[in-house]
């Protein structure tokens, strides 16, 4: 028999971990090996399992063929660079060795390395099932992407169109893993093996991820797809107002997933309790591979749900501390970050702080650099690659950073600085050459240096994309500062336009590491990937010297409204998580409740504007 | 035999010269330098320190080289095996010269 691969996906805390090891721990109870490896730098697949796992492949404790991975990117970068570099290391004088492992520690190995693993996972002839559970969505993709894209750069190299040399090598060094790449696509294009599975919770943003994602994969022709939807209210936990119009809304979604997709669509109910040890796990898993309803023999309910009040005290105190760190101080921009995980409420927060901000008087604009982010529809008009006033407001403008645009442009540039000084040919070439996957990150951040240096804004709000892939942009200044220095030590030197470069990423490296003009914030909801995920990231933030100031905790359960067990069971979880966020951040935090509506449209952005500052 | 060239850069991110903040001049003339080159029947090849150390342990002059004098040495330019210039990469004329002196 041959492998069978799942991969979970989906935006962070969803429940794909959960639903992934559950997984895992059915098949292996059907006599099947099964190993489950997360690449998820924030997985607490160690919790669901209560034991030690780590970088390793391990057996589950009191399983005899249920094996876990938590592959580490620091470690699989580590022993990518000494695979790498082993050759040379008592050979040349450890001063040059030293630059050398210096300059692996570029952007680029990173990827090359979680990649180079990530493929060697696909071929695992001694498992029954090998199940991913996987990093966020737009990092996962990307990932998926690589063989396509590498693969073709290997072969257009090796035919020497491209002169023979790729980003990753010369082509005729790649031959072997352009094999290996090949075999890693050719599985997951194999619907006898392979299923994707994209995990959503019923509300209206997944289904636009769930849309692109699905889209995506058909694009990389990739098309034995499922959707698990998670976090489905029982109908017998909603007995208030609140929870009954929230109940109402989730069956509205269904109806419009239903009518919206065509791919298998499993249900699975909001568990009161956090899913976590085996027994829990397969009863999970028996559940959604053998009992979980199909939404397509299922009718979602019409409720005509009256609309509950919330009362005073479900409102969170305002801390007046936190307003100084939202507008500008000694005349200064304010640059203000929210990141965390996909799915947290990171758009909405910036959305309601740069409608706040622009209030109080200041020329806003607000930024997102998620791919996946949907800043047109909760303003309910366009936004495009240029600052766009925002209808009916006199201080407030929004753009995007369009990653696709960004790099033709970048391509654009460079190809019409080329078409003056070389022939047809050479300018064929330098095309071929730009089709890598490091030109579209290029791309992305020259557009965010242009921005974060614009000096025509008061107050400037950042919605990024999920925390991986913005560590990574706010790293790349230093990160390329760093390579341009290692031109000294070679024959190469820097140039003019690498010291004006240079100059330029440190006035942003400098803004970003000073607090009276940089809040870094970091929004979660208080559960246990949320939170780790954004420990983790403070930390690697801290290394490049910036400092987090504000944390917000999203979707906080009004006490009003747990009026059962169920719900009772569920604010019990949340209070430990809000401790543990205390315990972790010494930053200030803000909190905004659950609300029955999502907030889209000027007007509630407002009212959550006032929730978390004031008015 | 065909006369064989082999160029070891220093350690880069990548030796095309369009990645990285600011495209390189002198890696993209010399992509073209090197096509003009091949057609002289000759073949080209150039590894990168950081993606192809083996290349540079097989040859013992170009370690030696490198233990001298660190990563200044690099590019060095080899034409069949024997070292034909360090320090900067060979213009079209250096290349003729090497293959016609050879």
């Amino acid at each position: 028999m041959q492998t069978k691969f799942y991969f979970f996906s989906g935006k962070g805390g969803v429940g794909k971990t959960s639903m992934a090891a559950s997984s895992a721990v059915y098949f292996a109870s059907q006599d099947k090996k099964t190993l489950i490896i997360t690449t998820d730098p924030a997985s607490n697949l160690a919790d669901v399992f209560e034991q030690k796992i780590g970088h390793k492949i391990t057996l589950i404790n009191g399983a005899a063929n249920l094996f876990a991975m938590e592959l580490n990117p620091d470690v699989a970068t580590a022993e990518y660079k000494e695979r790498t570099l082993s050759p040379l290391r008592d050979l040349i004088p450890v001063e040059s060795f030293k630059v050398l492992e210096e300059q692996l520690n570029s952007p680029c190995t990173a990827e090359m390395a979680a990649f180079d693993r990530f493929t060697d996972f696909l071929q695992k002839p001694e498992y029954d099932v090998v199940i991913f559970d996987t990093a966020p969505t737009g990092h996962t993709l990307r990932l998926l992407e690589l063989p396509v894209e590498w693969s073709g750069v290997i072969e257009k190299a090796a035919k020497e169109e491209g002169g023979g040399q790729t980003c990753i090598g010369p082509a005729a060094a790649l031959a072997e893993s352009k094999a290996k790449f090949d075999r890693a696509i050719a599985a997951m294009r194999d619907t006898s093996r392979t299923t994707f599975i994209f995990v959503l919770r019923p509300e209206v943003t997944p289904i636009y991820e769930a849309e692109r994602s699905i889209a995506e994969l058909l694009k990389l022709k990739i098309t034995s797809q499922e959707l698990i939807i998670n976090g489905i209210y029982p109908q017998s936990a909603c007995d208030n107002p609140f929870m009954l119009a929230r109940f109402a809304k989730q069956q509205k979604f269904l109806e419009l997933i239903k009518n919206k997709f065509t791919v298998p669509i499993t249900l699975m109910e909001l568990e009161p309790n956090e899913i976590k040890g085996k027994n829990l796990l397969l009863q999970i898993g028996r559940k959604l591979h053998t009992q979980a309803k199909k939404l397509s023999n299922y009718e979602p309910l019409t409720i005509e749900a009256k609309r509950g009040k919330l009362a005073t005290n479900d409102f969170p105190k305002i801390d007046k501390k936190i307003r100084p760190m939202l507008i500008p101080q000694n005349a200064k921009r304010r640059t203000i970050f929210f990141a965390g995980k996909g799915g947290v409420g990171k758009t909405s927060v910036a959305a309601a702080t740069a409608l706040w901000t622009a209030e109080q008087g200041y020329k806003t604009l607000l930024l997102t650099t998620d791919p996946a982010s949907h800043l047109s529809q909760i303003f309910e008009q366009d936004v495009s690659g240029q600052p766009t006033l925002i209808n009916g407001e006199n201080n407030l403008w929004a753009a995007r950073i369009d990653a696709e645009k960004a790099t033709e442009e970048y391509k654009e540039k460079i190809l019409a600085e080329a078409r003056k000084k070389y022939d047809k040919q050479r300018v064929l070439a330098i095309e071929e050459e730009l089709n890598s996957p490091c030109t579209e990150e290029m791309a992305t951040f020259e557009k965010f240096i242009d921005f974060a240096t614009r000096k025509d804004f008061e107050v400037l709000v950042f919605d990024t994309a999920p925390t991986g892939h913005t560590l990574r942009l706010l790293e790349l200044p230093v990160d390329w500062s760093k390579q341009i220095e290692i031109k000294t030590f070679t024959s190469t030197g820097e140039t003019e336009v690498d010291k004006i470069t240079k100059s330029r990423f440190k006035e942003v490296i400098d803004m970003m590491q000073d607090i009276n003009q940089t809040t870094f914030s970091f929004v979660m909801y208080p559960e246990s990937t949320p939170i780790e995920e954004a420990a983790r990231a403070m930390e690697e933030l801290l290394t490049i010297g910036v400092p987090t100031s504000l944390v917000v905790a999203n979707f906080i359960l009004p006490e009003s409204i747990i009026t059962n067990n169920y719900l009772k069971q569920r604010k019990a979880m949340e209070k430990k998580y809000l401790a543990e966020m205390d315990r972790r951040f010494t930053a200030p935090a803000v909190q905004l409740p659950l609300l029955v509506d999502d907030l889209i449209g000027k007007e509630k952005l407002k009212e959550a504007g006032y929730m978390l500052y004031g008015k | 035999m065909k006369t064989k060239i082999i160029i070891y850069d220093p350690p880069m991110c990548c030796s095309t010269g369009v990645c990285g903040p600011n495209p390189d001049q002198t890696l993209i003339n010399l992509q073209e330098t090197i096509e003009k080159v091949r057609t002289l029947g000759v073949d080209v090849e150039r590894y990168l320190i950081t993606q192809s150390p083996q290349k540079f342990k097989e040859n013992s002059a170009v370690i030696k080289l490198i233990q001298e004098q660190q990563l200044k040495t690099l590019p060095i330019t080899t034409c069949d095996g024997k070292i034909v210039k360090t320090g900067s990469y060979p213009t079209f004329e250096e290349f003729e010269k090497f293959i016609n002196e050879k």
